[in-house]
């Protein structure tokens, strides 16, 4: 699928962000836009496997072999980081109050009452920057971006809170551009060896991955 | 279905002390601090509630206030599975098909129950995504100010707030549990047999401390325990922001009043049972992201208005199926 809207160009993509950000793994560009495009649509409920996938039409160029988008994962220098902890507890005074007469036990440590104490860790980026490379469609870009407020993991308690984006033309390097610079990956990219990824969103997902060198 | 992204940013002032810690040092209780960058480019510790406390507490709101639009607080009578979900946002249990996506039964979920809609869950063992984030709750000071929309500088300006190091914002207090048995009118209460041993034993103790004999004092020491906390000193101010993707003006709804339930009530950390925790809304904006972009109205008097209206007639209608639907949810 290629994008038939507007003329596509080399685009710089930054993001400045106001809060630490959550993140395990590389937070692909394309990634972002089909979240985005899928929180317009409404289309609410997660996809579970490959044959759920509504193919989604994204403002960038397509690889020459098709099997991925020109455009790069976040690039950023790391200014600080920290371990923060999630908690989970069982509600069990409301189970006590509201509860039926058939609730008698709690155990709150194990089973589906266990409580949790998770640790994750934030990273604030130097000057809050994060940026992006690809070749796209400038004004179809911004208008996708302009819907996403926060980004990484942990983003419904307020990680990653952007404050602004920018999009602007650039002038890309010789060879590879986007996706290689010095001939390192700057997104997942198929190839005979490397870790089992997948190569186009959602990233998270088991189905469908190959064989790809990554960031 | 049309998206809308309506965010709510506000001041609320501390009208109790807030105590909210991340770790003990001893018996000292540290309040809760996150790294922050500088426009200096250095990075400080700074004091702040987390999102996840907040958050929660928006979700406890938002289902008191549908339970009560229902009828349902009277008596209850939710199954464990129905309060799991509802005040802890459910487990992947292991029972139910996550593989298959029945749409009729996730839109009559979020028909039912439309707070779900915005804080997501896990149900019928498979994980819903919310569209409700919530900000942490930012101290209003010196060192985070560049963070907060500008609209909150103006309103310290206009209002002649000057600004502290967030250093002068917090405080150190100490409090003792004391031990009854120290108190001799209390004594008096004892059986005459606990009195007597009672009484041999602070004999005991202060007979320890004359000989300096450490073991015999730590053995014989009394139950008193002093500790120590952290806490943001009464009258501080923080800014906070609420922001939900809706896709219906139920949803809509369901949000604007789960604000309004939160900042209605507004208690945040610990030590709640003995002056601590009470916030109240002080000022804020309402910025509508779609189909305009950035635009500012004041949120005080609409949401004390006709805000809720449609929810609550909405789940009133429904309160039977909700019932019915809360004793069967596996979550």
């Amino acid at each position: 699928m290629a994008w038939a809207g507007g003329s596509v160009r080399p685009l710089v993509v930054t993001a400045r962000l106001l809060e630490g950000f959550v993140s395990n793994h590389p937070i692909h560009l394309d990634a972002l836009l089909a979240g985005a495009y899928a929180m317009r649509e409404g289309m609410l409920v997660p996809p579970m496997n490959e044959a759920e996938l509504v193919p989604i039409n994204l403002p960038l160029q397509r690889s020459e072999c098709g099997r991925y988008w020109l455009a790069s994962v976040g690039v950023y220098r790391k200014q600080s980081s920290e371990i923060r902890h999630w908690h989970r507890r069982a509600p069990w005074v409301e189970y006590a109050r509201l509860g039926t007469s058939k609730i008698r036990r709690v155990d709150l440590t194990a089973k589906l009452d266990k409580s949790y104490r998770v640790p994750y860790e934030v990273t604030i980026p130097v000057d809050g920057v994060i940026d992006w490379w690809c070749i796209g469609d400038r004004d179809e870009v911004m208008s996708l971006l302009k819907i996403i407020h926060y980004l990484g993991k942990k983003r419904g308690n307020g990680k990653g809170r952007v404050a602004e984006w920018f999009v602007e033309e650039c002038d890309p390097w010789e060879d590879g551009f986007p996706v290689l610079r010095d001939g390192l990956p700057l997104r997942n990219i198929p190839s005979e060896s490397g870790a089992l990824l997948r190569c186009e969103p959602p990233y998270w997902m088991h189905d469908g991955r190959v064989r790809c060198i990554s960031p | 279905m049309s998206m809308k992204i309506t965010r709510y940013e506000f001041i609320a002032r501390a009208v109790d002390p807030i105590a909210h810690h991340e770790e003990n040092l001893g018996n000292m209780s540290v309040f809760m601090r996150k790294r922050m960058m500088l426009p200096n480019g250095t990075v400080q510790r700074v004091p702040y509630v987390t999102g996840d406390s907040i958050r929660h507490k928006s979700r406890e709101a938002a289902v008191y206030a549908t339970l009560d639009a229902a009828g349902l607080l009277s008596d209850p009578q939710l199954t464990e599975g129905a309060l799991r979900l509802l005040f802890a946002g459910g487990m992947v249990t292991g029972k139910g098909d996550a593989s298959v996506i029945n749409l009729d039964s996730f839109r009559e979920l979020i028909n039912l129950f439309p707070p779900l809609a915005l804080f997501g869950g896990c149900v019928d063992n498979r994980p819903l995504p919310g569209q409700l984030i919530v900000d942490e709750g930012n101290l209003v000071c010196e060192e985070t100010i560049h963070t907060a929309p500008s609209w909150v500088s103006e309103w310290l300006t206009a209002n002649g707030v000057q600004l502290q190091t967030h250093r002068r914002l917090l405080e150190e207090v100490t409090r003792v549990r004391m031990d009854p048995t120290l108190s001799p009118e209390k004594v008096k209460l004892l059986s005459g047999d606990q009195q007597i041993s009672v009484n041999r034993r602070l004999s005991a103790s202060g007979k320890a401390h004359d000989d300096g004999d450490a073991k015999d004092a730590e053995r014989e020491k009394s139950s008193m325990m002093p500790r120590s906390f952290e806490r943001i000193i009464q009258g501080s101010l923080f800014w906070c922001g609420i922001e939900a993707r809706t896709y219906s003006p139920l949803e809509a709804d369901a949000f604007d009043y789960t604000v309004g339930c939160l900042l209605n009530n507004f208690t945040v950390g610990g030590k709640c049972a003995t002056g601590h925790g009470k916030l109240r809304f002080v000022a804020g904006n309402r910025i509508h992201f779609a189909p305009s972009s950035g635009t500012l109205e004041g949120m005080g008097t609409d949401l004390a208005g006709n805000t809720g209206t449609t929810f609550r007639a909405h789940v009133k209608e429904h309160a039977e199926q909700l019932r019915s639907w809360l004793g069967r949810v596996v979550a």
